[in-house]
């Protein structure tokens, strides 16, 4: 097998995701939603916790009720959801990115220790982290939520644990696969230390695998913060999440179905472009796949 | 008598940089009980047109052919079911792959059980015992125990002699092995093609062996077409042929293999083509193996016909027939 | 074949060790010890508690005050009915979707459905539920907006299956409390099934293409095998062992689903009950709840596991 240097796979891979349709979309979607969540505290029109009580659930701008002073109508509390949409957009973004973040490192790193680690230790590990995996996500979380209570910073933690035996597994099986390569044993023969081996050698060829995961990750994190939010395990209101939103919706489907759909809508538009985006990426770095 | 004549066979596969010739305007005639050879590199379109003439493209590959006779009847004007009927019924094929080539979720006596109920039907009881002759036939003594078996419990020379059990199920008029022994231990390469030969004569199965490899034609094989580019570049008897080369192509292939007892000098090499094999959508202008050919000048830009020389077809400006012999 | 059934016992050994061990944390954080322990080491406790289980009892609810296994048992068959229900609208819509769209590649039945199956799989469950609710049941009126039947039926408890208990009033309803109940089954099992189904045909597809272009289809060709049978007996058999592979984590996100599709839908099972016991801290119930439900992925996986020894002939008998 001929492993191409890895800036050559690059920008192949670029040229194959950039032809893929579906994840240009989605990229440019992300990237709009990303710029939102950045700018949305300063374009937003209204303090997102801001009560109008004379303006209580008016419809959007497009209705004949519309107010232009509300451009996607008000919630049951008179609150602008155009304000607590682009405010929520960069409270979701950002609790992703950190559960995320924080996830794939620990994974990572505890996915490399165990390639040090004995065989049995590491089949053990890996039996709990299968255990943890097979575990229904949403119930794991709620359970955890169960011990250290409801609230936001509870759910992130959940959450966190949730996401990192994928990492774990993925580290350590692509690690494992690799080093069972014919190259890796000629440099291990050329005298490279277990550690360069890992950083110089192993490294570049399981980035594409662990990239892919990490898109998935993404939403997969957004997807459960929003659930236990929905749920109220999560981020309590008056906060602006998205799920909590959705959540607080639910009595007034019927007269004011905009309080449910436009939540719901950023969360389905934000989930679905990443995973276009992760598509796209999967297909580019490993072309045998899904062709 | 005619079994098989096809003339001008063209596939061409639809990719996304294009279209691809991967046969190119091929001229085939088999007589019953006829043994005769293919041999080519890999991508020189000898599996293409092997899966052609069986009916088995992909979806994705269109085929065209001015002349296909099969047992006396037209293929041409045949619906596309009627002709995959008529091609089961008469044509068998072997792939390179046997242990692949098998389902792997199915029992050996279930794929030959099958297909023998499929071509010749028959009660249980009928089609078990004609398994079992079926096994015996292709060199399986153990049958009994093989029918309940799955094909990774079995040697890559078993899986193809239950291959070709399940060709014979089908009674073919010929049978097409598409590097049947590529894949298998040298000594149980010669077991196959003994069985191939022996099926073919007791059967009078005619038989198209497709090959890279210019030793296993040369004691078995009555005709032997060579192939390079998607075009057959040269045919004729096999010993004619191989005690002298009309194409230049087909003179590197021969040389390209040390033969036993050949006498080599220090500095001696073996003869090769400079270059590589041309991708079938990067084909040279004029005569395919023009770059690559030592006798190759001006006139092999323009595309060579192929023409009959001294009862042999070669497409060259340049035949080798005043050269050395 | 013992050496992998050996495999198999000892994986489940840890998950049960590893899941008590989680409920076990869960129930400590009780005010009150939901069992009368008689050591006080926590490690010793621990092996009390797991005593307690088998002998059945599993704590009493602090709301309730009755039975946390009782309670369990008397929502767990509503939590069973949409789940199975559910499930084989997944799996035969899924795979059925699937085959047609890999025999017609590239025709607008597959782009359709690879791109309503994308769609699918980034729908956040809990907003499907409210949109399907918003259209089908204020909007168009066709189904009920929540609960398992409508409230002029008095059907008594026999199974706690809606499906069978209507049947068994049979006499006194005829069929319509069974309607009824079927009625009510619909838009939550149609939530609950959209992100499996759309997993399943994407799978479907994508592991029939695969198996299509194999080696052993292009002989089952070669013997003039019809293309029904070909996919059928020959593809089908292989591209279902991968699709069979990630059914334990379909049963993960059913299970997840099931909560919210229960909370959504007002529908009277373990996950709504679960999510209550969980608002107001009864830790008996939130143990029992996760043990139990636990138990029931954990057994999924093992037949399935034993299901796909069963299939795969190279892993039933190895050569």
């Amino acid at each position: 097998m001929i492993k191409l240097p890895v800036s050559a796979n690059n920008r192949a891979a670029w040229t194959i995701f950039r032809q893929n349709k579906g994840a240009m979309i989605g990229a440019v979607i992300l990237i709009i939603i990303l710029i939102l969540a950045i700018i949305g505290p300063w374009i937003s029109p209204y303090d997102p916790a801001r009560q109008f009580t004379n303006k209580i659930l008016i419809p959007p701008i497009w209705s004949p009720a519309g107010d232009f002073n509300f451009f996607l109508g008000t919630d049951d509390l008179g609150r602008d959801i155009l304000s607590r949409l682009l405010h929520g957009a960069r409270l979701s973004l950002q609790l992703t990115f950190t559960v995320v973040l924080i996830a794939a490192l620990s994974g990572i790193l505890i996915g490399a220790g165990a390639a040090f680690l004995n065989q049995t230790l590491r089949s053990l590990l890996m039996r709990i982290m299968d255990l943890l995996l097979s575990f229904p996500s949403l119930l794991l979380a709620i359970a955890i939520v169960a011990i250290i209570g409801p609230g936001l910073p509870n759910a992130i933690y959940a959450v966190v644990i949730v996401l990192i035996p994928q990492f774990v597994r993925i580290t350590q099986s692509s690690i494992s696969d690799e080093l069972n390569n014919d190259y890796v044993m000629a440099a291990r023969l050329d005298g490279a230390s277990s550690l360069r081996l890992l950083s110089h050698h192993v490294w570049p060829n399981i980035t594409p695998a662990l990239t892919v995961q990490l898109t998935f990750s993404f939403s997969t994190a957004l997807l459960d913060i929003a659930a236990l939010g929905f749920l109220g395990l999560g981020a309590q209101p008056p906060m602006a999440e998205w799920g909590t939103m959705l959540s607080e919706s639910r009595a007034f489907i019927q007269f004011a179905p905009w309080t449910m759909t436009l939540p719901g809508l950023a969360i389905f538009l934000t989930v679905l472009s990443i995973n276009l985006v992760g598509d796209g990426i999967r297909d580019a770095l490993d072309p045998r796949l899904n062709r | 008598m005619g079994l098989l004549q096809v003339e001008n066979l063209s596939v061409d596969f639809q990719t996304d940089n294009g279209i691809i010739p991967a046969v190119d305007r091929a001229k085939i005639s088999i007589n019953a009980g006829q043994v005769q050879g293919v041999i080519g590199e890999s991508g020189s379109g000898k599996s293409v047109m092997a899966l052609a003439i069986a009916g088995l493209l992909s979806p994705a590959a269109t085929m065209r052919a001015d002349l296909f006779n099969l047992d006396g009847h037209d293929l041409t004007r045949m619906s596309a079911g009627e002709r995959q009927k008529l091609i089961s019924n008469n044509i068998s094929i072997i792939f390179q792959e046997p242990t692949s080539s098998l389902n792997p979720s199915l029992t050996i006596g279930y794929q030959l059980d099958e297909t023998i109920r499929f071509h010749s039907g028959g009660t249980r009881k009928q089609r078990y015992d004609k398994a079992q002759e079926l096994l015996l036939q292709v060199g399986i003594i153990d049958g009994k125990r093989r029918y309940k078996e799955y094909p990774h419990q079995l040697s890559g020379g078993l899986n193809q002699r239950v291959m070709i059990a399940m060709a014979l199920a089908c009674e073919p008029k010929l049978l097409i092995a598409d590097e049947p022994t590529t894949a298998l231990d040298v000594t149980v390469q010669s077991q196959i093609l003994d069985l191939l030969l022996k099926l073919n004569e007791e059967h009078n199965m005619a038989l198209m062996l497709i090959t890279h490899d210019f030793s296993i034609l040369s004691e078995t094989t009555d005709k032997v077409y060579v192939m390079y580019g998607g075009q057959i570049v040269e045919s004729g008897r096999t010993y004619k042929l191989l005690s002298q080369p009309y194409h230049p192509y087909t003179k590197a292939l021969l040389n390209s293999v040390p033969h036993y007892g050949m006498h080599y000098r220090k500095g001696r090499r073996l003869f090769n083509l400079k270059g590589s094999t041309p991708s079938l959508d990067h084909l040279p202008v004029g005569c395919y193996l023009g770059p690559r050919c030592p006798y190759a000048n001006r006139k092999c830009v323009q595309t060579p016909e192929l023409r009959t020389l001294k009862g042999r077809k070669v497409r060259c400006h340049f035949p080798l027939i005043e050269d050395d012999s | 074949m013992i050496a992998s059934i050996l495999k198999q016992l000892g994986t489940l050994l840890i998950s049960l060790l590893g899941l008590t061990v989680l409920t076990f944390i869960l129930s400590q954080q009780s005010d009150t010890p939901i069992h009368p322990y008689q050591s006080d080491s926590a490690f010793i406790q621990y092996f009390e508690y797991i005593q307690f289980l088998i002998n059945g009892d599993w704590g009493i609810s602090s709301i309730h005050k009755r039975s946390v296994l009782k309670d369990f048992l008397q929502h767990f068959p509503a939590t069973i009915e949409l789940i199975v229900f559910a499930m084989i609208l997944a799996v035969t819509t899924g795979l059925a979707l699937g085959i047609l769209a890999s025999t017609r590649r590239g025709g607008w039945l597959d782009n359709t459905l690879m791109t309503t199956s994308l769609v699918g799989y980034s729908m956040p469950i809990f907003w499907w539920g409210m949109l399907l609710v918003l259209l089908f049941s204020l909007t168009l009126g066709w189904t009920p907006v929540a609960g398992r039947i409508s409230f002029e039926y008095d059907i008594q408890p026999f199974t706690r299956f809606m499906l069978i208990d209507t049947l068994l009033h049979h006499n006194k309803y005829g069929f319509d409390a069974f309607l009824n109940a079927l009625h009510h089954l619909i838009l939550p099992a149609v939530t609950l099934s959209t992100i499996p189904m759309a997993i399943i045909a994407r799978m479907t597809r994508s592991s029939l293409l695969a198996v299509l272009k194999s080696e052993y289809i292009r002989t089952a060709r070669s013997k003039g095998i019809s293309k029904q049978r070909i996919i059928w007996v020959h593809a089908l058999r292989n591209a279902l062992q991968p699709i069979l592979t990630i059914s334990g984590v379909q049963i993960s996100i059913i299970m997840s689903g099931v909560i919210i599709t229960e909370y959504i839908f007002a529908w009277p099972g373990i996950g709504k009950w679960l999510l209550e016991a969980v608002s107001r801290r009864d830790f008996a119930s939130i143990q029992g709840g996760v043990l139990a439900l636990s138990i029931i992925v954990i057994a999924f996986n093992l037949v399935l596991d034993f299901l796909s020894i069963y299939l795969n002939p190279r892993l039933r008998r190895p050569s």
